[in-house]
């Protein structure tokens, strides 16, 4: 991208001022210009504001900026996808988890109360097993989505740019009581 | 974090302490418990014993017509309780009664309970030396199965002065394919009016 940047400072600066951090020219930047008895004398035609006067070009410094990159839209899907199928593993699992655990509770016993161990007591707890295996593995699954997405997050982390922007222009043009200073970049 | 997950998981898998139940159907018990033959309840395995039984086996009574005789009872008879065991040797415990002659209507009423365990015991009945038939029913009155027993039932009328014999047999079913042929029994038996 290029564009041209065009910023007017519309500034009255006094005379002779100088730009920042630019060391000081051997000779004057600006060429004195006599004072003139305005009383007296005519105005000034306009020729005589609107010449750029400066003997050497003031040199702004350059200007750097990060430009951060942006993910396409393929790489969120894809990550959306992952992270969104990590969860609903999670969620299965949490399902299992919980059915599991409902079942552990029926069937655990730390005190003799006279109860048989029935079959259905015994289908209890093998669904309770069953449920629990599901849950390890629902959580495994949904733990390895998990870190796969964050993976592939930092992996594909687009990396940022730095744009310089550089000065083409620079000038000030004397006006009646100050000067005007101009700029304009391109990046 | 992992440390809580674990623990989740964990607490998901039933804790089920040796001694807090009795023994199921063919002899069924949690995993890792063994069922006792002893007092029929689900232990450590290494702590389970073989069956036995404190009572001997009466080795002449294995017939309707050699059975135990019990004698004459009453036309309202109180309640014999007989306990004993069928092992897996043993055809059958047989015990012979007589109905007196002068009651005006009369039933047996029987009722067996027996650990649910081992293999069931069923009741059979001889009239008058015939052959014997199968006679036990679900009871009316139930006790359920959650205290490691079940009961049979068996009310029949019968004739004034009619001689019996009630065998208490293998029923052939549910024996752990005759690993578990065996178990104890109490029959309380009386007459009654129907």
């Amino acid at each position: 991208m290029r564009a041209v940047l065009l910023a007017g400072l519309l500034a009255v600066v006094p005379r002779f001022a100088i730009a920042d951090d630019v060391p000081a020219p051997a000779e004057p930047l600006v060429e004195p210009v006599p004072i003139q008895d305005t009383t007296d004398a005519p105005p000034p035609t306009p020729d005589n504001f609107e010449k750029p006067a400066l003997k050497t070009p003031i040199r702004p410094r350059e200007i750097v900026i990060d430009v951060p990159g942006v993910r396409s839209l393929k790489t969120k899907i894809v990550l959306g996808s992952v992270l969104g199928a990590g969860t609903l593993a999670g969620l299965v699992g949490l399902y299992f988890h919980v059915e599991s655990r409902s079942a552990a509770n029926e069937v655990s016993k730390q005190v003799f109360n006279g109860q048989t161990w029935t079959p259905d007591r015994q289908l209890r707890f093998e669904d309770g097993e069953q449920a629990r295996g599901r849950a390890i593995a629902s959580y495994a699954i949904g733990g390895a989505f998990v870190i796969g997405a964050i993976v592939a997050l930092i992996v594909t982390e687009p990396k940022s740019e730095q744009a310089v922007i550089r000065p083409r222009h620079a000038g000030i043009v004397p006006v009646p009581g100050g000067a005007i200073a101009g700029a304009g970049w391109s990046f | 974090m992992r440390a809580v997950l674990l623990f989740a998981l964990v607490a998901c898998s039933a804790d089920i302490v040796s001694g807090t139940y009795f023994c199921g159907p063919e002899a069924l018990c949690p995993d890792d418990l063994a069922c006792n033959g002893i007092d029929n309840i689900c232990t450590a395995p290494s702590q389970a014993l073989a069956f036995d039984c404190d009572l001997p086996d009466r080795t002449d009574d294995d017939t309707p017509a050699t059975g135990f005789q019990l004698g004459e009872l009453d036309c309202v008879s109180g309640v014999r309780e007989l306990q004993a065991c069928l092992f897996a040797s043993d055809p059958g415990d047989w015990f012979q009664f007589e109905v007196p002659a002068n009651c005006n209507a009369v039933q047996i009423e029987a009722r067996l309970t027996f650990p649910l365990a081992f293999e069931p015991v069923g009741i059979q009945l001889s009239t008058e030396g015939g052959t014997p038939s199968d006679v036990d029913q679900d009871c009316t009155l139930s006790t359920g199965n959650d205290s490691g027993s079940t009961s049979r039932c068996f009310e029949m009328t019968v004739a004034n002065g009619s001689q019996h014999a009630i065998g208490l047999v293998h029923s052939g079913r549910e024996n752990c394919e005759g690993e578990c042929a065996f178990n104890r029994y109490t029959l309380n038996l009386q007459l009654s009016t129907p």
